[in-house]
């Protein structure tokens, strides 16, 4: 059966002509992009490109007025928002998701929800051997994964006493838990002094190679972007405006006339 | 026949009362965002504020209403000032149950200065009961009418036609814009405190006469304007206006033909039955 | 272990302090004993549905009505004996909770608040109006619990009944909240965004929430009936409302010590000003306008501040044998 457009429903992950409206605005227009395995994608634009509102849109807290996702070959744009966390699609948030009453631990621990099904409320109730043994497997794979973000120190610290660097280290530590396939980071280096920014890119580079998840990066930071990402898309008001390496994008005409004309 | 329309103009008029309560509530609930639990007990404070100025002080009619809206215009700047402004930027819970602090206060405040035992104090304007085509309509009706036009009118001259309106409208919309655009937002808060308390106090002299007042007639009226403002959708002024006087029609309506105890709980099952079927309300559009 | 030791002997020592206090009490401060266990049973529902998962449900005191109007009638209209009709106020409170849980749960927060004072309410009025069904406005009285022959009349008596199934349902749902469940519901109350994309389904959390407050009401319903000895319409309506919501926010959200104390505080002050009981609601007031202005954190919120030891209360088990 021929297509009649190119269609990313066979890509890793891949959208179809997603379009979203908010009353008379609107935010994404026909936005087709397409990743591969283990690829690191970056995705840039303006502020107001609608780089956010695309990832509202993937992990499904604002439903798409058109188009397609699809997921290893699924199409999950009717699924509920935990229901595409649980198929592997982790996303992190501008503001961090953090939650200000539990420490570091705690925030990573709430990470493993999804791995934690066996267990039943009788079994909370009553603390049975069952559940203390998942109880310290989530433990343990939350102090992994503080240790692989390098901040294992700071495990018992409350996540509103720490600095915003260590809150995005948290972040990251809780998606990778439930070993994700697929993480979407929004703004991650965002309000990080260079050191951070340097350390930040060795945690994602490990991420992606040696636990082949792939990421889709959303930010402004230039240089972060430029030279972490394999691949970048460039949004210009909701619409794809350029897709390709980071020496492309660089030298691409309508970019650069995005970023120093209209916008940002 | 006679029975429904005395029950619909009734109903009429008591419930443009609580369209005052209830917008007083949404107005500060629009610009503020805090939802005022114990402004039932500001309408109470009112009515008894405005007994005392009138029969326990024997101040003539138009100066004891000047006085209780002047008092009760200065409690809510102070409410605002030594309580809300300090807690602005509080979880939503603190400030809920600040307002409930209130309640209690004004209550307690109420017992001790007037003590429990109900007033009933005689309607505004002293006139026969007028006999107009069989429905029957009383002093106290004329009054509240007369008052709730001149308040509705004034309010809406003021909201469409100044600049304080204007500024009131705009920080509805948003608020940082308003600040932005160099409203001060902080006495413009107290002001509307203000102005809310006012509102009750307005809605507590023009019901006293029918309602009896005592210390606990708060919580009814807070419930009502609940009521009133779920029907017309939260946030929503003209929806709270068209809310209360509803919520006065039905009250009577259900207390005559259903079952006259089911008045009291008319406010509960309307908000509950449109919550269920209609959560915007019947002119709502504000979510939150 | 010896950490682990000592901490058992403190929790046992604690038991048994619980379990003397009947020796030195008279019955009026007995009964106020007895008042603060139950207080503190549906304060615990309305904290995890408040303080821990953030949903402003004001539904307690309404389910302590329906547990104490289901044990009462079941004991008073159908001879049933205590203990079943106890178990039966539970679970008619798990039905109601659960039914009104699937109205309030895509109700935003203020509509939330009011549909549930509407709920507590018009079941208020119900109790009042029903006429035989429950017994009229002036309420009814409780025959005593007995078990084999032994009759628990006195405040006394009743304490033990009032402290063990206390203390049951206190540890189940310490249990609860210290594991996912727990995290879970905070991660709701703070973030319901950020918990969704952490794949916890929000809704059935919301759920259990409001079952859990619907249990523990109910219970705390039915143990009322024994506590009081009479059950009154008045004592379900607007003011109990209040009262917890006052005792949960005064303890500081997510906290279970700070709720602890504050019940407490709060079950004793009118008895403490009983001479000056018209200042009673003027000092509630000033109290609670004081607390906010001064303590927003509550009890727990001084505890953390002012404490010399820095710790929080975690919602992780110390699990180090098994890890």
């Amino acid at each position: 059966m021929e297509a009649s457009r190119n269609t990313h429903s066979s890509k890793f992950f891949g959208t179809d002509g997603i379009t979203v409206r908010f009353g008379g605005l609107t935010a994404l227009k026909d936005v087709s992009i397409g990743v591969g395995e283990n690829e690191i994608r970056g995705l840039i634009g303006p502020n107001g490109a609608g780089k956010t509102t695309f990832f509202n849109v993937v992990t499904s807290y604002i439903p798409a007025d058109s188009g397609d996702i699809f997921f290893q070959g699924e199409s999950i744009s009717h699924f509920k928002p935990n229901e595409i966390a649980e198929r592997g699609i982790i996303r992190t948030f501008q503001r961090r998701g953090i939650l200000p009453d539990l420490t570091a631990l705690e925030n990573v621990m709430t990470g493993c929800h999804r791995l934690m099904g066996d267990v039943r409320l009788w079994d909370i109730c009553f603390r049975s051997k069952r559940y203390k043994l998942e109880e310290a497997e989530a433990i343990r794979r939350a102090k992994e994964a503080l240790e692989s973000v390098g901040i294992l120190d700071i495990a018992e610290k409350g996540a509103e006493d720490l600095a915003f660097g260590q809150q995005t280290l948290v972040e990251i530590a809780r998606s990778l838990v439930s070993n994700p396939k697929l993480l979407l980071l929004d703004e991650p280096a965002a309000g990080l002094s260079p050191s951070e920014r340097e350390h930040l890119m060795g945690v994602l580079r490990m991420i992606a190679s040696e636990r082949g998840i792939s990421l889709i990066i959303a930010d402004h930071v230039m240089e972060f972007v430029m030279e972490i990402c394999d691949n970048l898309t460039v949004l210009n008001f909701g619409e794809v405006l350029a897709e390709g390496s980071p020496t492309h994008i660089r030298q691409h005409k309508g970019v650069l006339e995005a970023y120093l004309g209209g916008g940002g | 026949m006679d029975m429904l329309l005395q029950i619909l103009i009734t109903g009429f008029v008591i419930g443009s009362c609580y369209s005052v309560v209830s917008v007083g509530m949404t107005i500060l609930f629009q610009t503020t965002t805090v939802l005022n639990f114990g402004h039932g007990e500001c309408v109470m404070i009112g009515a008894f504020i405005f007994y005392t100025f009138q029969f326990m002080l024997g101040a003539s009619l138009p100066v004891a209403i000047i006085l209780t809206m002047f008092s009760c215009i200065i409690i809510g700047a102070l409410m605002d000032r030594a309580v809300f402004r300090p807690i602005v930027f509080a979880p939503h819970v603190n400030v809920v149950l600040a307002t409930c602090g209130f309640l209690y206060l004004y209550r307690g405040l109420a017992r001790l200065i007037w003590k429990s035992k109900p007033r009933f104090p005689p309607t505004l304007i002293d006139i026969q009961p007028m006999d107009l085509g069989g429905v029957i309509v009383t002093s106290q009706d004329i009054a509240i009418l007369v008052s709730v036009f001149l308040l509705a009118s004034f309010f809406i001259w003021i909201f469409l036609f100044t600049e304080t309106g204007l500024k009131m409208r705009a920080a509805a919309q948003s608020l940082r814009g308003a600040a932005l655009v160099g409203i001060n937002t902080e006495n413009f808060f107290t002001g509307i405190w203000g102005v809310s308390v006012g509102a009750g106090a307005i809605a507590g002299f023009l019901l006293g006469p029918i309602f009896s007042i005592h210390p606990d007639m708060g919580e009814s009226f807070l419930l009502r304007a609940f009521a009133a403002m779920t029907l017309g959708g939260f946030g929503n002024i003209g929806g709270a206006a068209i809310g209360g006087i509803i919520m006065g029609i039905v009250e009577n309506l259900v207390g005559l033909y259903i079952w006259t105890p089911l008045k009291e709980v008319a406010s509960y099952m309307v908000i509950v039955g449109v919550l269920v079927f209609k959560p915007t309300g019947i002119l709502g559009v504000r979510k939150f | 272990m010896k950490g682990s030791r000592s901490k058992y002997m403190i929790q046992a020592g604690f038991l048994i302090l619980l379990f003397c206090i009947p020796l030195v009490t008279n019955n009026y401060e007995q009964y106020i004993i007895n008042l603060i266990f139950v207080n503190f049973l549906v304060c615990l529902g309305l904290a995890i549905i408040l303080g821990f998962s953030g949903q402003f449900a004001f539904a307690s005191a309404g389910f302590l009505g329906v547990g104490a109007y289901t044990a009462g009638l079941f004991m008073v209209r159908l001879g049933i004996s205590y203990w079943p009709a106890l178990l039966l106020s539970g679970f008619v409170t798990l039905v109601i909770a659960v039914l009104l849980a699937t109205i309030g749960l895509r109700l935003r927060r203020y509509y939330l608040a009011i549909t549930t004072i509407s709920f507590t309410l018009c079941m208020r009025f119900f109790y009042v109006n029903a006429g035989k069904l429950t017994l009229g406005p002036s309420g009814f009285n409780i025959p005593h619990a007995t078990l084999f022959g032994f009759n628990f009349n006195t405040d006394h008596r009743v304490y033990y009944i009032v402290l063990v199934v206390v203390l049951l349902f206190s540890v189940l749902s310490w249990n609860i909240l210290r594991s996912k469940i727990g995290r879970a519901f905070m991660a709701i109350r703070d973030d319901e965004e950020a918990a969704a994309a952490a794949s916890i389904d929000v809704k059935k959390y919301k759920l259990l929430a409001f079952a859990i407050c619907g249990v523990l009401g109910g219970i705390a319903g039915g143990l009322y009936t024994q506590v009081l000895g009479r059950i009154t319409p008045d004592e379900f309506g607007m003011l109990p409302i209040l009262l917890h919501f006052v005792i949960v926010v005064l303890g500081g959200l997510g906290s279970f010590f700070g709720l602890m104390i504050a019940t407490i505080i709060v079950t004793i002050i009118p008895e403490l000003i009983r001479a000056f009981v018209e200042f009673q609601e003027l000092l509630y007031g000033a109290i609670i306008v004081l607390i906010i202005l001064v303590a927003p954190g509550g009890i727990y919120g001084l505890m953390l501040k002012y404490s010399p030891i820095r710790w929080r209360e975690k919602l992780h088990g110390s699990v180090e044998k098994y890890s």
